[in-house]
């Protein structure tokens, strides 16, 4: 199953169990035991299910990543999707993030040489731009010395 | 653990799914409306869940062999972040965060850099943690020759 239609799927379920809630709300009230126990039931589903959405969902790329400098720890250059798979990190925040850039030729040339070329005491970064225009591409990679500030 | 943006939005979502059973089981007829904003809010709370999400490390990698792109020790945070692409499935890059014993990074500094074309771990439930990250000597399959894919465990 694709990932789309899991996510429709797992968003509809969510949708029926909170309209279940709503009719349990306003059209009965649930004073039979076995009622309120499918109530119970159907509730807790209800609060389960962004738990599910999560487990799908986290370690994906983000693909609007927000404008800022980061080191660039890691990156997968895939061209038949035309995508640029970023793992990155910025100085003040210990968590790694994933992103995704559009492909450009340039940014996988850069990426190859600085693979190749970059010494122990260098270090890839990307500055991810607030708004893209034709001209300017959403982003840039940058070599900058060991402990050097953007 | 920093308290990020989905966590904020989940710990809403419980608070808006509560607030519908009190007004289930209570009567007061405010607690019905507050119960109907509650539900308004929580049935678009997954979407928001799932964008805030993107892009984040996922604790729990599911059972499975990866092919290693990068790895991102925390030592603040007893864990390992490892990027990576699965060879069996959706090959979109992930990010998954794993514990960190001390023991499994230093067979990741010595084992891992003796593999000089690819790198491979498998990642399986384990016993004294959570999850083990074990490294495999990795053979591309030939698929023109139909070979099964094959791999040697190294503990």
């Amino acid at each position: 199953m694709s990932d789309i239609l899991e996510f429709i799927v797992l968003f509809a379920i969510h949708a029926a169990t909170i309209c279940f809630l709503f009719a349990m709300l306003f059209l009965y009230r649930p004073r039979r035991w076995g009622l309120r126990l499918v109530t119970v039931i159907i509730g807790v589903a209800a609060l389960a299910m962004p738990y599910v959405f999560l487990s799908n969902t986290l370690g994906y790329p983000d693909p609007w990543p927000p404008p800022g400098v980061y080191d660039v720890l890691g990156w997968d250059i895939d061209e038949s999707r035309q995508e640029i798979y970023l793992f990155v990190a910025q100085e003040d925040d210990p968590t790694p993030r994933h992103y995704q850039v559009p492909f450009s030729l340039k940014a996988a040339l850069t990426l190859q040489e600085a693979q190749e070329t970059l010494s122990i005491f260098e270090k890839l970064s990307v500055r991810i731009e607030p708004v893209a225009t034709p001209e300017a591409p959403a982003y840039q990679f940058l070599v900058r010395q060991e402990g050097e500030a953007e | 653990m920093p308290f990020t943006p989905y966590a904020g939005l989940l710990v809403l979502h419980t608070g808006c799914i509560l607030a519908i059973f009190l007004a289930i089981f209570l009567p007061g007829r405010k607690l019905k409306a507050l119960a109907a904003i509650a539900g308004a809010v929580a049935i678009w709370l997954p979407l928001g869940i799932q964008l805030q999400a993107l892009g984040h490390p996922n604790p729990e990698p599911p059972q499975g062999d990866y092919q290693l792109l990068a790895t991102q020790p925390s030592v603040s945070e007893e864990s390992l972040y490892i990027y990576v692409e699965a060879l069996d499935k959706d090959d979109t890059p992930r990010l998954y965060r794993i514990p960190f014993p001390k023991i499994t990074y230093e067979r990741l500094e010595t084992e891992g850099n003796a593999d000089t074309e690819i790198r491979v771990i498998r990642v399986e439930p384990g016993e004294s943690t959570e999850f083990e990250v074990f490294y495999i000597s990795y053979e591309p399959p030939d698929l023109i020759k139909g070979e099964p894919r094959r791999g040697t465990r190294y503990q």
